[in-house]
């Protein structure tokens, strides 16, 4: 029997649950409840999905760089337990630090969860079937991350050749002659996809694959993820209006 | 009329800012099934004329005259350069980009890229990224993808022009299958016509922008040879062999290898070079199929890269060459990459190189183009003469006779003999047999382990 793989849409729109749940309220609980709710679904959903290190430390280091900085210059309020300039350390920047750690760890983790998971053209091919984008802007994305290989050894390329020409290369000159090359290059890419048919109506797009039922059902545990989350912090008392 | 695919009547094709038409009252009309094969000297205008057939030139840039009819439903072209051939990120999306508005189902589609692939002789998997692919693979690539669409006419642009021997052979097979098995209609661009002669009929020979041989190719090659040859055809049968350079008595060291070799993440494999010290006045040819690392050793030779382990050293520095500083690097050794683009920092082609040494590569009436305005074989001759005009003791060319017509090869041939009688030491990474021959004193044969 075939394994199930959750479909890339489902799986992107589950992951950006937490970002529409924390729009609502700035308390620290509701990104802690959504975050590991929407963490915990997707492993029970396909529990082959894995985040590397390197993702989970940059999310972690980026997450401690900005509750740093809130706690410092965050609007004062409160008991001061610390002053020097323009910075403070009250009750209130805490708060404000406990909750953008929470929040962008509730935001971040989920996706960093999927993105290994994800299989763009799928992802692309059902934005097209579906109409949510026009077909030849998911092509043209499609070709667009074909391009992104090909411009890192054009940059490569060009920095050898300039060593080769006893050249030292700066940066400037290095990116602007790199962006005159990828604009040639795509601009010729651009003429071989028309010739191939980038504008043909009908398309059968082979990477689309329709919602199965177990897609559907990760998309309304996700949503009610969120809103039970939204609830909770509610009926706690702790809910904290951002709008 | 609907018998004849397409037919040029008086017409001509200028870019904006050219001088000249790059095609000027070309009359060519062909029916289906013909298999025609298009040749001329470099910048003649062939890759011009089958863009035009297989309709890519941008009609709103361009200004055209004359008649031009196209009965063509379905075009399968492919390029010259590899890396502009694919478009995709996997091999699965590639070749299914076409097939996916030939056919109207997802089955068939599947049916077409295996088909397809298979046909190629491509054996990977469909989700293999195309990133991974060396050129030979990559133009294999475009050769399938053009097939998953079942064109009534193949539009090849050189297509064998990067490939070795063995790709050669699977690429023409392909195409031959193609062809004769439906019927389809075929227009390739080749320098080197023996290649082709077995599968083509016609012959079609574009110079200075306008066709100045068009028949049978057996009564063209058999009536036109001398004039054939003297625009620079390589015609199948002439004797193009050149005398052997003999190598250089008592010559002083330039340059030596002791067990040096590269990892290669990407492709997962070592690249070793041979040991050996070069001499002055001495030409070292490095040989081997498609992606076995030639251009991987002669990046290690031309400090470009650092070698995994052992040393490569030039007898007047103690410095590794890939420590050496880039002013510093070029005082000993020059290198002309296997694509040039990306080595030309000027605007015009005048000031590039001087003209001298222009002129000894058979490159004139060029001054105020821009170099990445020219053709593939004249921006290599360039980037050569580029490399000339700064007096290293080594050069390193990488391919250097891809996109050349037998003048332009031959004018190439003598500069380099040129620079060897003057005591300089050349290493080339080439499948061009013919160059081994005229050039090298000794051959390596590299593969990647």
């Amino acid at each position: 029997m075939k394994q199930y793989r959750p479909h890339a849409l489902a799986l992107v729109i589950a992951s950006i649950v937490p970002a529409f749940t924390v729009v609502w309220t700035v308390d620290p609980v509701t990104p802690l409840i959504v975050g590991l709710a929407i963490v915990a679904l997707l492993w029970t959903w396909n529990s082959t999905l894995t985040v590397s290190l390197r993702a989970l430390g940059l999310i972690l280091a980026s997450a401690l760089f900005i509750s740093v900085t809130s706690l410092l210059y965050a609007k004062p309020t409160g008991v001061v337990y610390f002053e020097w300039g323009f910075a403070h350390i009250t009750d209130g920047s805490f708060g404000v630090a406990v909750s953008s750690f929470l929040r962008i760890l509730a935001i971040a983790l989920p996706t960093a969860f999927i993105i290994r998971s994800i299989l763009p053209h799928e992802l692309i091919a059902t934005t097209a079937v579906r109409k949510i984008v026009p077909g030849r802007i998911a092509l043209a994305t499609l070709i667009a991350l074909r391009l992104v290989p090909v411009i890192t050894a054009d940059l490569a390329e060009t920095r050898a050749a300039r060593r080769a020409a006893g050249s030292t290369v700066s940066f400037s000159s290095l990116v602007v002659t790199t962006f005159v090359i990828a604009i040639r290059r795509a601009i010729r890419m651009s003429e071989i996809a028309e010739v191939r048919g980038f504008s043909k109506p009908d398309r059968v797009w082979l990477s689309y694959r329709p919602f199965s039922v177990r897609d559907w059902l990760l998309v309304a545990a996700a949503v009610s993820c969120g809103a039970l989350s939204l609830a909770a912090t509610g009926a706690l008392g702790l809910w904290n209006s951002a709008i | 009329m609907r018998n004849r695919h397409f037919r040029f009547t008086d017409w001509s094709l200028q870019f904006p800012g050219a001088e000249r038409p790059a095609l000027d009252r070309i009359s060519l009309s062909v029916k289906r099934g013909e298999r025609i094969l298009i040749t001329g000297p470099s910048g003649g205008g062939k890759s011009t004329l089958i863009r035009a057939i297989a309709r890519i030139h941008d009609s709103s840039i361009v200004t055209t005259s004359g008649e031009f009819v196209n009965n063509s439903s379905s075009v399968g072209f492919v390029g010259q350069e590899p890396d502009e051939q694919i478009l995709f990120p996997t091999i699965g999306e590639e070749v299914g980009f076409v097939a996916e508005t030939a056919v109207p189902t997802a089955r068939q589609v599947r049916g077409r890229v295996s088909e397809a692939l298979k046909a190629l002789g491509i054996r990977s998997k469909r989700s293999r990224l195309t990133s991974r692919l060396s050129g030979g693979e990559k133009q294999q690539l475009a050769i399938a993808t053009a097939l998953a669409g079942a064109p009534d006419i193949i539009v090849l642009d050189e297509p064998t022009a990067s490939l070795d021997a063995e790709s050669i052979e699977l690429v023409h097979a392909a195409v031959s299958d193609a062809v004769i098995s439906e019927g389809r209609t075929l227009v390739i661009v080749e320098h080197h016509i023996d290649v082709w002669r077995d599968l083509v009929d016609r012959i079609v020979v574009v110079a200075d922008g306008r066709i100045v041989a068009d028949g049978p190719i057996d009564r063209i090659l058999a009536t036109k040879k001398t004039a054939l040859v003297a625009v620079g055809v390589w015609v199948p049968g002439h004797d193009w062999t050149l005398a052997p350079t003999a190598p250089r008595n008592n010559a002083a060291p330039v340059l030596s290898t002791h067990n040096a070799s590269f990892r290669s993440a990407r492709q997962s494999k070592r690249i070793s070079i041979p040991d050996f010290t070069l001499h002055e006045g001495e030409v070292v040819a490095l040989v081997g199929p498609n992606g076995s690392g030639k251009s991987t050793v002669l990046r290690m030779l031309g400090g470009l890269i650092a070698p995994s382990k052992g040393e490569i050293r030039y007898v007047d520095t103690t410095q590794r060459p890939h420590r050496l500083k880039p002013h510093e690097l070029v005082t000993h050794v020059s290198s002309v990459l296997q694509n040039p683009s990306y080595g030309f920092g000027a605007g015009r082609v005048d000031d590039e190189a001087p003209a001298h040494e222009r002129a000894a590569v058979g490159l004139t009436g060029f001054d105020a183009r821009h170099p990445q305005s020219l053709s593939g074989g004249e921006r290599r001759r360039l980037a050569l003469a580029t490399a000339l005009s700064r007096h290293p003791r080594v050069l390193l060319l990488d391919e250097p006779t891809f996109g050349q017509d037998a003048g332009a090869w031959h004018d190439l041939v003598d500069r380099l003999r040129d620079f060897v009688e003057g005591r300089g030491t050349i290493v080339i990474a080439t499948h061009d047999t013919r160059l081994v021959s005229a050039l090298a004193h000794r051959v390596f044969d590299i593969e990647g382990a």
